[in-house]
């Protein structure tokens, strides 16, 4: 190629910067990736407690119900089906209903029957999470259900949530018997999205031809229930009525909204005692690498600044070029690393969660979004006032003993 | 053009100290070209620094086209070291990571705003020290003569009045010697005031003015 093949071009302080960069490229990766892995971890943070905030946020509100009351020894398993829809059984006296109706400051109360389907028999289409409301009195299932379909639900007739594998029309088969799926819930990141809901009675009926149709019988004892939804009255405050209900009926469990996101926080909390100091440890990490690594290339390029210098760069433009690669180092890891980070949230999403029984709910792009700048402005920030100190202990000398320096 | 008054620079490393420059004075009159030699460790290169302002002097003023360098704020003096004094160093001077002529045109980027002509300027002062055709090429796929020249255009980027050259033609053969003294007299026939440092006594027969410099002292003028 000759001159006159290239096009005018001006030479200004950031094509210097990105010719350094762009020609030293082993250089600019191993720096650059320290950066990847920093970013990343603190991205998929971000992420996460954004996600889990905003799952417990739209959850809670779709739950529709203040209080859910479950038999004492059923409270953490009915935390891990709501939140994650772990399927779960576990059951206490239906007389219990009307012993919690009266309870000062309850308006409403609806029965809930869980059942856990098999995962590998003929008879269930898998490993589902059913719950069995009543038609007459539910106040969180019935108000999607008049908006959406407009009418009941047929005994032959099941909702699924956001994340069930099958369409509406399809059809699924719980110890023998055939359901049709009438609807799908919209997504709220906790257990619900997991779980089928169908009328209590079909699960009664379920039972009785499980006697026959399955392997093994589902067994719900006559007039037992799982749970208790409680909507309050107004001005009612949470915590005393559900402390009230404690009180006044014997071996129930009661949890409150409040309750359920205290536990989730204590979740999060679990999780990030590894994230918070991987993240912290990295900044540390990356900042002392910048340090070492922009001293050690100041020095290195002490003749460099010092000739830049001499052409009549202050010592702001020529610190400048050092910090500005540092800068577009933090950025470009960082990039990378939000890109690291969102991969690595895709693909170990479900084991994360699970294991730290999270609800999840993706906070929405524009969050994301921001997030991701965040993450990339910042790692920028964090790479340029690293290389801030060397730059400007280099850009300071006097041109000559820099120039000279590096000459040794 | 450039004038010099009592400058002394003292160097101090340990219990040692050097005296590079001890009270020099001298006025160097616009269009001049003066070589200055001497053995190593008599203050040619510090001197050409105090002139480009790239050290200070610890006593005395220097001061070019009337301005008192060191009454100056850094922003200042980069822009008169921009504008007015081009650098020629001994060592191979060029950016690694610049082509050629990028490396040319490197002193447009500190210039506030450009004159908007430094590409065209680069590549016909690369024209003039015959090195056009190597533009796109890094520095290492140079030879040191040729990166010499290169350093050349690049000091005569921006037109400047004064040439600073320390040893410009150390390490070269006897013909690339020829080439840039020759290109050195020229500049000075346009009227570039240059004062050049040199272990080359012949080169003297060039200079308008001749000074020999002795453990930071004037020996001997002519």
């Amino acid at each position: 190629m000759t001159p006159k093949d290239s096009r005018p071009v001006r030479m200004g302080l950031w094509r210097l910067v990105a010719y350094n960069l762009l020609r030293k490229p082993g250089r600019s990766v191993t720096a650059a990736l320290a950066v990847v892995l920093v970013s990343a971890t603190a991205f998929a943070g971000v992420l996460i407690s954004q996600g889990v905030g905003r799952a417990l946020d739209v959850g809670l509100a779709r739950l529709g119900a203040d209080l859910m009351v479950v038999p004492a020894q059923g409270a953490s398993a009915a935390h891990t089906a709501l939140v994650v829809g772990e399927p779960v059984s576990f059951y206490m006296d239906g007389a219990l209903a009307g012993r919690v109706a009266a309870v000062d400051g309850v308006r409403q109360v609806s029965p809930q029957v869980y059942v856990e389907t098999m995962a590998n028999s003929a008879c269930c289409t898998g490993r589902i999470f059913l719950v069995g409301f009543d038609l007459g009195s539910d106040f969180t299932v019935q108000p999607w259900l008049d908006q959406k379909l407009g009418r009941s639900l047929a005994p032959d007739e099941i909702i699924v949530g956001n994340h069930v594998l099958v369409l509406t029309g399809d059809e699924m088969k719980f110890y023998g018997s055939d359901f049709r799926v009438a609807g799908r819930l919209d997504a709220t990141g906790m257990g619900m999205d997991e779980t089928v809901f169908l009328p209590a009675s079909a699960v009664s009926k379920i039972a009785t031809a499980s006697l026959t149709l399955a392997e093994k019988p589902l067994t719900i004892p006559d007039g037992q229930i799982s749970a208790l939804l409680v909507r309050l009255a107004d001005r009612s405050a949470a915590e005393a009525v559900a402390q009230r209900i404690r009180a006044e009926v014997p071996g129930v469990s009661v949890l409150t909204g409040g309750q359920i996101a205290r536990d989730v926080g204590a979740d999060l909390r679990g999780l990030m005692t590894w994230v918070l100091p991987v993240a912290t440890g990295g900044i540390g990490v990356v900042v002392l690498l910048f340090l070492a690594l922009f001293s050690s290339v100041a020095t290195e390029r002490a003749r460099e600044i010092g000739l830049l210098r001499a052409m009549g760069a202050t010592v702001r433009q020529a610190a400048g070029v050092l910090v500005g690669e540092a800068v577009w180092l933090g950025l470009l890891g960082g990039l990378s690393g939000v890109a690291a980070g969102l991969a690595g949230y895709a693909i170990f999403q479900n084991k994360i969660l699970f294991s730290y029984t999270l609800p999840f709910l993706w906070p929405g792009t524009l969050a994301e979004v921001l997030a991701g700048v965040a993450v990339v402005l910042g790692s920028g920030l964090l790479a340029g006032l690293s290389a801030l100190y060397p730059a400007l202990r280099i850009a300071n000398m006097e041109p000559h003993h820099a120039i000279h320096a590096g000459l040794r | 053009m450039i004038e010099l008054v009592d400058v002394s620079k003292r160097y101090s490393s340990g219990d040692q100290t050097v005296d590079a420059l001890s009270g020099f004075s001298d006025h160097i009159e616009p269009g001049e070209f003066v070589v200055i030699t001497g053995r190593s460790g008599a203050g040619k290169s510090t001197l050409l620094s105090l002139v480009g302002g790239l050290i200070r002097p610890d006593s005395g003023r220097v001061l070019v086209q009337g301005k008192d360098l060191w009454a100056l704020n850094d922003a200042q003096r980069s822009l008169l070291r921009c504008e007015t004094i081009g650098f020629v160093f001994q060592f191979a001077s060029l950016i690694p990571t610049l082509t050629v002529l990028e490396n040319v045109m490197l002193p447009t980027a500190f210039l506030p705003g450009g004159d908007g002509k430094g590409h065209e300027r680069a590549l016909h002062l690369l024209e003039r020290v015959a090195l056009k055709e190597q533009a796109v090429r890094l520095p290492w796929q140079l030879s040191g003569g040729q990166q010499k020249r290169v350093a050349v255009a690049r000091a005569l980027l921006n037109q400047p009045a004064v040439l600073l050259a320390d040893e410009p033609t150390a390490d070269l053969d006897e013909a690339t010697e020829g080439e840039i003294v020759e290109l050195f007299a020229g500049l000075n026939r346009q009227g570039t005031t240059i004062l050049l440092a040199t272990h080359n006594t012949d080169l003297a027969a060039r200079a308008s003015r001749h000074l020999v410099l002795t453990g930071g002292r004037v020996t001997r003028a002519s």
